[in-house]
């Protein structure tokens, strides 16, 4: 499952903010609407891929972002109601530009320093 | 204490695939990769593209399966430049794999490059290998309803292929829904429909990857 590898992916790059002194306690992400992630299967790959590292009492925090689109026709901007119907409510067509949804961010992490 | 970071998460794969790019920019090779679903007939496409194009182009390929390295002998017979990329469970190729795949590959021979990616129609859709098009592979026997099932190729293809028409006699494939469903997504969906095992509609499938290879 793509989520395994994504969670791979976070797990390296949290690596590298996180001092060996520092406890991380909690992910802060951002995902669109547009990707293809499941949350609960994500929170279970995010899980297993920490199980066996310092970070395994971490928990993920996912803010998902509304999809945003551009009529290319009209230039009116809407969110659409399903991924499945990009339909304009201004002009009734489909020409969709997406301006946001999409992409998986890494927003910031929570770290406790003990002994601070 | 809280740490801003703000960085994409497949930032690495994201590096790797522009690298990628470039690599096969400055190669003069046009890169595609095939998005669909298992046994869509992604490879029997390549099969018969490769048996069409003559030696209009020189046409390297990457396939990439979970295992065997089935789909790399049957292109084999048709091409000198073919490798199997095994992803080992993986739903879909990432960028390192096909960095891996390219050194197997006489990248200044080659025109072309076409990339099979894993049978899925879901999870390859966002990993960027460093292709400058993709490819949405759509069949008859699937059903009418799959382009609504999966929007987001819909949306990202540079073109959409609608195979095995030559059993739409046999099954109940409604066009008017398949196409209805693409309206109400994109309506200027680039679609060309062809069966890869009679050779219906192969010729504007050609056109369009001499038409590509040429713009590259
Ligand atoms: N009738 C008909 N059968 C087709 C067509 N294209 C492919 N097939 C058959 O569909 C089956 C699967 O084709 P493949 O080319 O192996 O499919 P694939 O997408 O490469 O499959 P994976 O690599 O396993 O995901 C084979 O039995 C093909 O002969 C077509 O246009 N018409
Ligand atoms: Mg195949
Ligand atoms: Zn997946
Ligand atoms: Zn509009």
């Amino acid at each position: 499952m793509h989520e395994t590898a994504i969670a791979a992916s976070l797990l390296e790059q949290v690596r590298q903010y996180i001092a060996p002194e520092a406890v991380l306690q909690c992910v802060h992400l951002q995902i669109g609407r547009m990707e293809h992630l499941e949350e609960t299967v994500f929170q279970a790959a995010w899980s297993a891929m920490t199980n066996d590292t310092p970070f395994a009492d971490s928990t993920l925090t996912i803010e998902w972002v509304p999809i945003l689109v551009r009529c290319r026709k009209c230039q009116g901007e809407y969110t659409p109601e399903d991924r499945a119907i990009m339909i304009c409510p201004k002009c009734d067509s489909a020409y969709p530009e997406i301006l946001q949804g999409s992409g998986i961010i890494l927003k910031s992490l929570d770290i406790d320093i003990p002994g601070e | 204490m809280n740490i801003p970071v703000v960085e994409n998460v497949l930032k690495l794969n994201d590096e790797i695939a522009a690298e990628n790019r470039r690599t096969l920019k400055d190669a003069g090779v046009v890169t595609i990769t095939l998005i669909g679903s298992p046994g869509s007939g992604k490879t029997t496409l390549l099969e018969t593209t490769l048996k069409s194009l003559g030696n209009d182009l020189s046409v390297g390929l990457l396939t990439g399966d979970i295992a065997t390295s089935r789909d790399a002998e049957r292109l084999a017979p048709h091409s000198p430049h073919v490798a199997q990329i095994n992803t080992g469970g993986s739903c879909h190729l990432d960028a390192n794999q096909i960095k891996q795949g390219m050194k197997q590959l006489p990248l200044d021979k080659l025109d072309l490059l076409i990339i099979e990616n894993v049978g899925n129609l879901i999870c390859p859709v966002g990993f960027d290998l460093g292709q400058d098009a993709k490819i949405g592979l759509f069949s008859v026997p699937e059903g009418d309803d799959k382009p609504a099932k999966h929007p987001r190729i819909v949306l990202e293809a540079s073109l959409l292929v609608l195979n095995k028409i030559d059993l739409i006699p046999y099954v109940s494939f409604d066009r008017d829904v398949f196409y209805g469903d693409l309206k109400s997504m994109r309506e200027d969906a680039p679609v060309m429909e062809l069966s890869a095992t009679t050779g219906e509609g192969i010729d504007n499938w050609l056109d369009w990857l001499r038409r590509l290879a040429d713009e590259g």
